[in-house]
C-alpha cells in the first residue's frame, strides 16, 4: 500500500477513490456498490452462523503496484476467503428438506414431500395449473397404493421454481427414471429412491432452457424471491380496476359548469394522449415474441398472497438479455403499457402545513393533516365537521386568524390534488424491465405519461 | 501455465459454467478472468450482495480460455448419462451408510452425555421428543392449510412418522462430479469450431461478436480484467488488477469497425459519464482486415 504513495499520479486518484466510498454523496456510493467492492474476508462462514451479518464492502486500491507485498498478501486472503465460502455445501436436516421428481418429458416437478414456508407461494396443483397431460401412473416407487384422484391433484413446480428450491438446499430433485417407472418393487436396494438423484448442475442442465426459462430470466427470478417478493407466470394479465384518473378529470365539472379547464377541453381538437393509435406502424407481426413482453407477475412480500385465487400483481416485469437485445422501439413499450392497468397518481404528503401557519408550531400542523385526511374530492369541508367534530373544534380554537380560516376546509380542498409534476413524472403505467448483463440483473423502469390531461397554465 | 490440466467449462444453453470452486480459483488466479457468480449461498440464502456457485462466464471470457487452449467445452447435458441399476444401487447403498454413520455418531454422543448426567438427560430426551411430535404435527397442520390435502397425505411421508425418524443432515450435492454416471470425457471439445459443429455453441457468430472477442482478447493480452459495464454505460469495465481488490479505470464501447460512424453525442455523452463515475471512456476499433484493435479514449478536459 505505501508503494502506491511514490507514485505521483496515482496518490491523488487513489484518495479520490478512496472518498467515493465514504462520501456522503448518493452517487458516488451507488457507484462504488456497483463496481463490486465486496469484502469477503468479512463473510460469516458455515452453518453454525444462527444470525448472519451481511459485512459492509471494504475499501479497493487504485491500482496494483509492482512489488507490494502488502498488497499481494491482501488479494491473497480475500480471494481465499471468498472460495471458502463458495465451498459451503448445502446442508439440509432430514426432517425440514422437501422432495421432488423431475419429468423432463412435461418440464415440471412433482413435489412429493412439501415443507416448510415456501410452498405458500410457490408451486400450483396440476388440475388449477398447465393442462399438459399428465402420465397416468404416478410412479410411486416402493408405494403403489395412489388413487387416482391423487394422480390427478399433484402438487408441481415449474422449472424456475423447483431449481430455485435446489439451490438453496431446501429440496432433494430426483430424475424421472425408467427402473422407478414400472411402478415394481425393485428390492430393498433402491429403497427410499424415486429417481436418479440430481445434482444442483444437473438442473441447470436441463431445467433452464424448458418452458421458456432462460438463464436471464432464472437470474432475476431468484434474485427477487432472495430479496423475499413473491413471482409468478404471466398467466392472466390485469383486469382493468377503478380508473383512478376519472374522478379528476370530472371532478371540476361538478362544481362550476364554465372553468379554464371546460373551456380548453373544448378548445382541444387535435387528438391526443395515449388511446390514439401509433402513427408508427409497428413491423408485421414477426414469427418469434417481442423480448419484452412480461414474464412474471411480482408482488411485494406484504402482499396477501393465495396461490389459488392470487392478487392483482404490484408489478409485472419482462426480462431481457443485454447482450442480445436492442432498446425497445415504441411499438414495443407502447404494447408493454396496453397491458398494464393505470395506477393512481402519488397524492402529495399528507402532513402539509400551508403557508399561514408559519408561526404555528407543530401541534397544529398535525391536526391540519388529520383533517385532511377525511376530505373526500367533491364532498367538500362537510365531511371534515361530521365525521370529526372534535378535531375540528380544537383546531378552529388553535388556530390564531379565526375569521379566515373558517373557509380553510373548503379551500384546502383542491390541494389533495396530485401534482402534476410528480404525476407526470411516476406516469400512468410503469413497466419494468430487468436487464441481465453479464450475468448481473438491473432494473429499469419506463413510464407512460399524459401532458395533454394536466393544465399547464393559468 | 500452458503445462495446465485446462480447466472443463460445462455448457447448457449456449452459456458455460463452471462449478467446482478449484477451477473458479484457477480460472481466476492464473487466467485472469472472473466470470460472475449468480447462485445462492446456501447459508446467507436471503441476500443479493455475495452469491455462489455457478460462475456464468461471458461468451467473450469462455472463447478467450478455450481459444487459449487453458479451458475446454463439455456438453453438459449429454455429460449426465441414464445411471444404471447397479450405479443406482451403489449411490444408493452409500447414501445409506453415510446417514447411519451420523445416527450412529449421534447415538454415540448421546450415550455418552446418557451417562454423564442420568437424570437430566433423561428429562431432556422426554422434553425433546415432546417438541419434535409438536413440531412434527405442526409441519402437518401447515401443509395441510398451506399446499392443500394432497401433499400431506403422499406415500412418501405417510409410512414414516417423523418421530420414529431420528435427525440427520442431507447433503444436496452441488456438481454432478460423485455420480459415477457422470461422463464428461466423450462429450468435450477443445476447440471452439468443434464445439459449434456440435451445435452447443453459437459464440462468436456475427461481426460484433467477433469485434467483441478480438477486443476482450486484446484487453486481456495487455493484462487487464475486465467485467461486466453496462451499468457504467460501455460493455467492459476495465480493470489494473483483480476487481475484487482494485478499481477499474477504463470503461470500454466496442466499435465493430473502423467505418463505423460515431456520433458527437455519444462522445459527449461518454465523456460526461466517464466524468461522472471518475473513469476513463475507451472507444475499442476493432480493424478485421487488419485484425488489429485501436483505442481512443474520452476525457473531459474542463477548460473554462
Amino acid at each position: 500500500m505505501d508503494d502506491i504513495l511514490e507514485l505521483p499520479n496515482a496518490d491523488v486518484s487513489r484518495l479520490q477513490e478512496r472518498g467515493q466510498g465514504e462520501g456522503p454523496d448518493d452517487d458516488d456510493s451507488s457507484a462504488d456498490e456497483e463496481e463490486g467492492g465486496l469484502d469477503w474476508t468479512k463473510l460469516p462462514l458455515g452453518p453454525s452462523v444462527s444470525r448472519p451479518v451481511i459485512p459492509k464492502r471494504g475499501d479497493k486500491e487504485y491500482e496494483p503496484a509492482s512489488g507490494s507485498n502488502l498488497q499481494k498478501y491482501v488479494l491473497e486472503k480475500t480471494r481465499a476467503a471468498m472460495f471458502d465460502a463458495l465451498r459451503t455445501e448445502r446442508t439440509i436436516s432430514n426432517k425440514t428438506i422437501s422432495y421432488g421428481i423431475w419429468y423432463p418429458s412435461i418440464a415440471r416437478v412433482h413435489v412429493t414431500v412439501a415443507r416448510g414456508g415456501h410452498f405458500t407461494s410457490i408451486g400450483h396443483f396440476t388440475s388449477i395449473g398447465h393442462s399438459v397431460p399428465r402420465p397416468t401412473p404416478a410412479p410411486g416407487g416402493s408405494q403403489s397404493g395412489l388413487s387416482l384422484e391423487k394422480v390427478f391433484k399433484r402438487l408441481e413446480l415449474l422449472p424456475e421454481e423447483a431449481l430455485y428450491l435446489v439451490e438453496r438446499g431446501a429440496m432433494f430433485c430426483w430424475k424421472e427414471h425408467d427402473l422407478f417407472a414400472e411402478n415394481t418393487q425393485q428390492g430393498s436396494s433402491l429403497e427410499d429412491m424415486e429417481g436418479s438423484p440430481m445434482s444442483v448442475q444437473q438442473a441447470y442442465a436441463e431445467m433452464i432452457g424448458r418452458e421458456d426459462l432462460t438463464l436471464e430470466r432464472y437470474q432475476v427470478y431468484a434474485y427477487l424471491k432472495r430479496l423475499g417478493l413473491i413471482l409468478s407466470r404471466i398467466t392472466t394479465l390485469f383486469t382493468p380496476a377503478f380508473n383512478w384518473w376519472k374522478p379528476i378529470r370530472i371532478s371540476p365539472l361538478l362544481g362550476i359548469n364554465m372553468n379554464y379547464a371546460s373551456i380548453f377541453r373544448a378548445l382541444r381538437f387535435i387528438p391526443h394522449g395515449h388511446g390514439v393509435p401509433l402513427k408508427v406502424k409497428p413491423p408485421p407481426p414477426s414469427v418469434e415474441e417481442s423480448p419484452y413482453a412480461h414474464f412474471f407477475n411480482v408482488y411485494k412480500p406484504n402482499t396477501p398472497y393465495k396461490k389459488t385465487n392470487p392478487p392483482v400483481p404490484d408489478f409485472a416485469i419482462s426480462v431481457v438479455s443485454a447482450g442480445t437485445t436492442c432498446m425497445p422501439s415504441l411499438a414495443e413499450l407502447t404494447a408493454l403499457f396496453d397491458a398494464l392497468p393505470e395506477i393512481p397518481p402519488p397524492m402529495p404528503r399528507v402532513r402539509q402545513k400551508p403557508p399561514a401557519n408559519s408561526g404555528g408550531g407543530k401541534p397544529q400542523g398535525k391536526i391540519v393533516g388529520k383533517n385532511v385526511q377525511f376530505k373526500t374530492p367533491g364532498a367538500g369541508g362537510k365531511v371534515t365537521t361530521a365525521s370529526a367534530p372534535s378535531t375540528s373544534i380544537s383546531w378552529f380554537s388553535l388556530w390564531p386568524f379565526r375569521k379566515q380560516t373558517t373557509q380553510q376546509p373548503v379551500i384546502k380542498t383542491p390541494e389533495r390534488r396530485p401534482h402534476p409534476m410528480a404525476a407526470i413524472k411516476q406516469g400512468k403505467k410503469i413497466a419494468i424491465i430487468a436487464v441481465v448483463d453479464a450475468g448481473s440483473p438491473s432494473f429499469f423502469r419506463f413510464g407512460q405519461g399524459d401532458f395533454s390531461e394536466w393544465p399547464m397554465a393559468g | 501455465m500452458e503445462g495446465c490440466r485446462r480447466v472443463p467449462l460445462l455448457v447448457s444453453n449456449r452459456k458455460a459454467y463452471v462449478w467446482n470452486v478449484d477451477d473458479i480459483a484457477v480460472i481466476r488466479t492464473e487466467c485472469r478472468v472472473c466470470g460472475t457468480l449468480l447462485g445462492t449461498l446456501p447459508h446467507l440464502s436471503q441476500q443479493n450482495a455475495f452469491l455462489g456457485v455457478p460462475l456464468v462466464l461471458q461468451p467473450e471470457e469462455a472463447v478467450l480460455l478455450v481459444d487459449k487452449e487453458l479451458a475446454v467445452l463439455i456438453d453438459d447435458p449429454a455429460a449426465h448419462s441414464s445411471p444404471e441399476l447397479v450405479a443406482l444401487e451403489r449411490w444408493n447403498s452409500e447414501w445409506k451408510e453415510l446417514i447411519q454413520k451420523q445416527i450412529s455418531a449421534l447415538e454415540a454422543k448421546d450415550a455418552r452425555d446418557h451417562s454423564k448426567d442420568r437424570s437430566t438427560s433423561e428429562k431432556a430426551q422426554q422434553k425433546r421428543e415432546q417438541r419434535e411430535a409438536r413440531r412434527a404435527a405442526a409441519i402437518a397442520n401447515k401443509i395441510d392449510t398451506d399446499a392443500g390435502p394432497v401433499a400431506v397425505k403422499d406415500p412418501i411421508q405417510a409410512p414414516r412418522p417423523p418421530q420414529t425418524v431420528p435427525a440427520y443432515t442431507i447433503v444436496v450435492p452441488g456438481t454432478s462430479t460423485s455420480f459415477s454416471w457422470y461422463t464428461p470425457a466423450p462429450h468435450t471439445y477443445t476447440t471452439i469450431q468443434a464445439a459449434k459443429d456440435a451445435g452447443i455453441w453459437s459464440y462468436p457468430s456475427d461481426l460484433t461478436e467477433r469485434a467483441k472477442c478480438a477486443v476482450f482478447r486484446d484487453l486481456w493480452d495487455k493484462g487487464y480484467y475486465m467485467g461486466g459495464g453496462l451499468k457504467f454505460g460501455g460493455d467492459y469495465l476495465v480493470y489494473p488488477g483483480d476487481p475484487l481488490r482494485y478499481h477499474s479505470h477504463f470503461t470500454a464501447t466496442v466499435i465493430e469497425s473502423p467505418n463505423k460512424t460515431v456520433m458527437p453525442m455519444e462522445v459527449v455523452a461518454h465523456g460526461r459519464l466517464g466524468t461522472a463515475t471518475r473513469k476513463t471512456h475507451l472507444f475499442c476499433t476493432w480493424d478485421e482486415k487488419a485484425g488489429k484493435v485501436s483505442y481512443v479514449s474520452i476525457e473531459w478536459a474542463g477548460f473554462g
